[in-house]
């Protein structure tokens, strides 16, 4: 059976206790490491939050949906950077942490490309095809050489 | 390079009927409405439905055999797609690859361990 294909999966399991894991991707210093940049985050329900890729110079809105330490955090972002999630399409990610032997497992699960416009497609693909890799190969290599050095 | 992935395409695969539909021709390469509609718990009007929503889209084409239009996928568009949300899938292969490499540097100050 086919996936579904306006939803995209992915997980990873990550060497640490899931409460650490928690603090990381809900934590705005903490996502500011390898996230982004610049991170700003109200975690709650309703609560705004920014990501920022100073290089680019642009932000992308976000807005918290859920809150659930330290299992569920999802938020719903805006498509487009510098526009607020409200104004235009919008993809809800959702984060589960699961607790195991060797860690946690982090799965995170996007949804609603159903709502783009063809033409934000085209530019997304532009896009990520050239500026975004390089910028995240950037964060590997800054937490992978040890974090706050 | 061509990016035909759009928003008829993925709306047109959001829905479960219809992804059913284009599993099954996938398996079985062509199929009509009646015969699927004998598998599902909808009208065969509905399946016919789905199927010219689905032709729309560009994902299959349909050819009259006597009285009736047997479909076949157009893998195209489909494909397109799929390589739209491969990129954003690697994109958070990379951003989580990030965060366990984060995490990780915890545990191990400053050391350039590669192993693991």
């Amino acid at each position: 059976m086919m996936t579904r294909v306006d939803k995209i999966e992915r997980e990873v399991l990550v060497p640490a206790a899931i409460e650490r894991v928690w603090q990381a991707i809900t934590v705005a210093e903490e996502l500011a490491q390898w996230f982004g940049d610049i991170a700003e985050l109200d975690l709650r329900q309703g609560g705004t939050a920014k990501f920022g890729w100073s290089e680019y110079g642009n932000t992308v809105s976000a807005v918290v949906e859920t809150a659930d330490p330290p299992t569920r955090f999802a938020f719903r972002w805006a498509a487009s950077p510098d526009t607020e999630v409200e104004d235009g399409p919008s993809t809800l990610v959702e984060f589960t942490l699961e607790s195991v032997t060797d860690g946690t497992i982090v799965r995170v699960v996007e949804t609603g490309f159903a709502s783009f416009p063809d033409e934000l497609y085209r530019r997304q693909f532009d896009a990520n095809t050239s500026g975004w890799k390089a910028e995240l190969q950037d964060l590997i290599d800054y937490a992978g050489a040890g974090g706050e050095g | 390079m061509s990016i035909t992935a759009s928003q008829k395409v993925f709306s047109a695969l959001a829905d479960p009927t219809r992804q059913q539909l284009i599993d099954w021709l996938a398996e079985e390469e062509t199929g009509t409405a009646t015969e699927f509609a004998a598998r599902l718990p909808i009208s065969r009007q509905a399946v016919a439905r789905h199927l010219s929503e689905l032709e729309a889209a560009g994902l299959v084409r349909g050819a009259r055999l006597g009285k009736e239009l047997r479909y076949s996928l157009d893998p195209g568009p489909l494909v397109d797609a799929m390589q739209w949300l491969a990129v954003r899938a690697a994109q958070w292969d990379t951003k989580l690859d990030a965060l366990a490499k984060y995490l990780s540097a915890d545990d191990q100050p400053s050391e350039d361990s590669d192993g693991g």
